[in-house]
């Protein structure tokens, strides 16, 4: 018989295993679900707060020319920020906003309004907010972009000062910008770039271009830290490294382009031209040794930059060429076999009247040999080459030096040119295009065409890209060319048009300007009228009509030397030179100033039978 | 025969009680025990120290891949600037600011000198070395 006693501490037992035992299972299930079932998931929270990720960033890739010299880079600087409200007081935040404008480049004043520790909120809209009692919304302003482009000796003059002063409210972040050493050198090819959140977004040029290849690739770090943020020597390390782009290598050759740049300068100046563009290569590769144009800018002072400047001309910009399309003509002309460089052609004495309408030379001239209409640059004598050889056949030499499609060169926006079908030829054309008016080609185009015919009939394709390096591993890939195709069926042709247009700068011939001592140059100059396309309003009704602009006019010339064995092919166009408008006064100059310069660069040896003519020669 | 189970007894507690003093066995007993301690103690220690170490070693290296980062920084930095000097603006403008009477050569009196391993030495034929050609050191061409 239990006792009073006995029966209450037995109660007691059953009440508390009763609680207890739930309670030890409760636990015991939460305990095994905790542990076992969702333990990953408690894992993967506590990481989350003792792990950190970080973000790096490669280098964009740089660009050289065909040398490794450095054209285009990443100059590294700091980016400086502030959180004003670690400001101890007024008086540290005017000595710190008279150190930031003793070495930025901004002032005191400026930088005074940026360390206000408090700041007045804006609406989604934008606009200030007011609190009901029409006091400013302020606001702790923990936040103020200092200098994004500080370099590297002002920020750590900077940091010095700041901590001289134990002013501690200053967060300094190492950044890159995109910088051009050589200034505007190339800057029309190049491009630039503009930085949106930290990141460079290319604009024009081969920056934008060849983004793809540049563009560097982000890289992750993932630690387990410590309380300070530094990284524990055990525990979690994954590490996916950054990659920087790739490099590029052009076929441009900086001394090449300094050259061309420094006599384009001087050429500017004289005639000033509304713009004038020239282009170097070498006809046997097809390398584009040197490009350049005037309005230009330097892409380093956002200043200089205008919607003209920026533009690469030529590669945008197709034009009348003018007469120095007629050896395309003519020399197809002679490889069918229909003309002689003897063949004599009656050039009316200046004014040859077809289909009611005239076409005049610059010159009269009664009768002129093949040779002669080219070295004279006769339009009659060119017109009535094409009307022997007829349209389809003109239209076919045209076409077979590639007028009208575009080249290929790596430049965002490149036009195409325009040489009509024959079903859309009017009377007139016949006499017209093969004399240059009435079709649209690029300066490319044309010296991609000059480059056939300095190749012995070979035309290359035009590279400006030589190769691509990875910085990392130096891996290169060069960029392959396609071989050359041959223009004209029989192979003597082209040394025969050759011979006829190296007389086009000797005695006697238009471009005797483009002569240089000691070397044999063959060329053509071209100065054609400058054609106003039809302007439209917006409803599509006619404001003006096309036409032929009075007293505007392309100039151009082009050329290659040594003309036997050609290294270089120079073409220059100024569009409304001022003062003379004659191809011969105003762009050969240009060609034989640039072209003694180079082939000195070079080396390019002068033949001295020609040197000792020259001087025997008046 | 007498038969004294209580005496077996007592004869079988004497043989399991050590022969030792009980204090010299407590003393064995904790000098194991301080021994145990000792070395889990010096274990502890070296493991501290380690620690210590690996952390402070990593602060080093991170110090040093600093120095290193802003050196490579300043090299860059160095390397643009040395572009921008060799650029050909600006090496115009100092021969103008100091006045150097510089003129580009002639045709014909620019020379190049190429140095050259033996072994591409060998490959240029004689008759393109018009000046001088000196076996295993170079050849100065015109």
């Amino acid at each position: 018989m239990l006792s009073t006693n006995d029966k209450i501490r037995r109660r007691i037992r059953i009440l508390a295993a009763v609680i207890l035992i739930p309670i030890m299972l409760g636990l015991i299930a939460r305990f095994y679900y905790v542990q076992v079932i969702d333990h990953e998931f408690y894992l993967q929270e506590a990481r989350k707060r003792y792990t950190t990720t970080r973000v790096t960033t490669g280098k964009r890739g740089e660009i050289f020319d065909v040398h490794g010299n450095l054209l285009v880079s990443n100059s590294p600087c700091v980016s400086i920020t502030c959180d004003p409200f670690n400001l101890t007081g007024d008086a540290q935040r005017r000595k710190l906003a008279f150190i930031l404008a003793k070495h930025l480049d901004d002032t005191y004043d400026s930088f005074y309004r940026k360390l206000n520790p408090v700041r007045q909120r804006r609406g989604r809209d934008g606009k200030l907010l007011y609190r009901p009692d029409g006091s400013p919304d302020l606001v702790p302003n923990r936040y103020a972009m200092i200098d994004r482009n500080t370099s590297l000796q002002a920020a750590a003059k900077i940091k010095e000062q700041t901590k001289l002063n134990k002013i501690y409210a200053l967060v300094y972040k190492d950044s890159y910008m995109r910088t051009y050493p050589k200034g505007s050198l190339l800057s029309n090819v190049l491009g630039y770039t503009n930085v949106v959140d930290d990141v460079d977004v290319p604009q024009i040029g081969l920056e934008r271009q060849m983004n793809a290849q540049m563009n560097p690739e982000e890289g992750r770090e993932r630690y387990e830290r410590t309380r300070d943020g530094a990284p524990l020597s055990y525990g979690i390390h994954e590490f996916e490294q950054s990659r920087d782009g790739k490099n590029i290598y052009l076929t441009i050759s900086e001394p090449i382009q300094a050259i061309l740049e420094e006599e384009l300068d001087a050429s500017y100046e004289k005639w000033q031209p509304a713009t004038l563009y020239a282009a170097i290569a070498d006809p046997r590769t097809g390398n584009i040794l040197a490009i350049a144009q005037r309005p230009t800018f330097n892409p380093n002072i956002r200043s200089t930059f205008t919607a003209e400047a920026a533009r690469t001309r030529i590669a945008e910009d197709s034009m009348e060429p003018g007469s120095i399309i007629k050896p395309f003509t003519i020399g197809k002309a002679l490889d069918w076999g229909f003309v002689t460089p003897q063949t004599e052609i009656d050039c009316n004495h200046g004014v040859w009247i077809y289909l009611n309408k005239p076409l005049r030379d610059s010159h009269p001239y009664d009768k002129l040999t093949v040779e002669g209409v080219i070295q004279k640059s006769s339009n009659i004598g060119t017109a009535k080459v094409a009307m022997m050889l007829g349209e389809q056949r003109v239209y076919q030499a045209l076409k077979t030096f590639r007028f009208g499609d575009k080249t290929g060169l790596p430049f965002p926006i490149e036009e195409s040119g325009l040489v009509l079908p024959v079903k859309k030829w009017d009377g007139l054309s016949i006499t017209r295009f093969p004399i240059g008016y009435g079709v649209r080609v690029t300066p490319l185009q044309m010296i991609r065409a000059y480059c056939a015919l300095a190749n012995n009939g070979k035309m290359p394709q035009l590279r400006l890209i030589d190769r691509l390096e990875d910085p990392v591993t130096g891996e290169v890939t060069r960029i392959p060319s396609p071989p050359p195709v041959q223009m004209f069926d029989r192979p003597e042709t082209c040394a025969t048009l050759i011979s006829m247009m190296i007389k086009v700068t000797q005695k006697g011939g238009t471009a005797v300007k483009a002569a240089i001592p000691g070397y044999e140059v063959a060329g053509k100059t071209g100065t054609s009228r400058k054609y106003i396309p039809t302007r439209r309003d917006s409803n599509g009704r006619i404001i003006e009509r096309g036409h032929y602009a009075s007293g505007k006019y392309f100039s151009s010339f082009v050329g290659f030397v040594p003309a036997r064995n050609p290294a270089l092919v120079m073409l220059v166009t100024m569009d409304e030179p001022k003062g003379s408008y004659y191809a011969a006064t105003v762009a050969a100059p240009t060609f034989k100033a640039t072209m003694t310069r180079v082939l000195r660069h070079l080396n390019i040896q002068p033949d001295p039978a020609l040197l000792e003519n020259n001087r025997t020669t008046p | 025969m007498n038969i004294q189970s209580a005496n077996q007894r007592s004869t079988r507690t004497k043989v399991r009680t050590p022969q030792h003093s009980p204090v010299s066995g407590k003393l064995a007993m904790v000098g194991k025990f301080l021994f145990a301690a000792a070395a889990v103690a010096a274990l502890l220690n070296v493991y501290i120290y380690l620690n210590q170490k690996i952390a402070e070693t990593q602060r080093q290296i991170r110090k040093t891949e600093r120095v290193l980062h802003e050196t490579e920084r300043e090299i860059a930095q160095l390397r643009i600037q040395r572009e921008q000097l060799m650029a050909w603006p600006h090496i115009k403008n100092m021969i103008a600011r100091f006045d150097l009477k510089l003129h580009g050569p002639n045709p014909g009196q620019v020379a190049t000198m190429s140095i050259l391993t033996p072994d591409q030495a060998a490959r240029i034929p004689l008759e393109s070395v018009a000046a001088v050609r000196t076996p295993g050191s170079g050849v100065i061409r015109n």
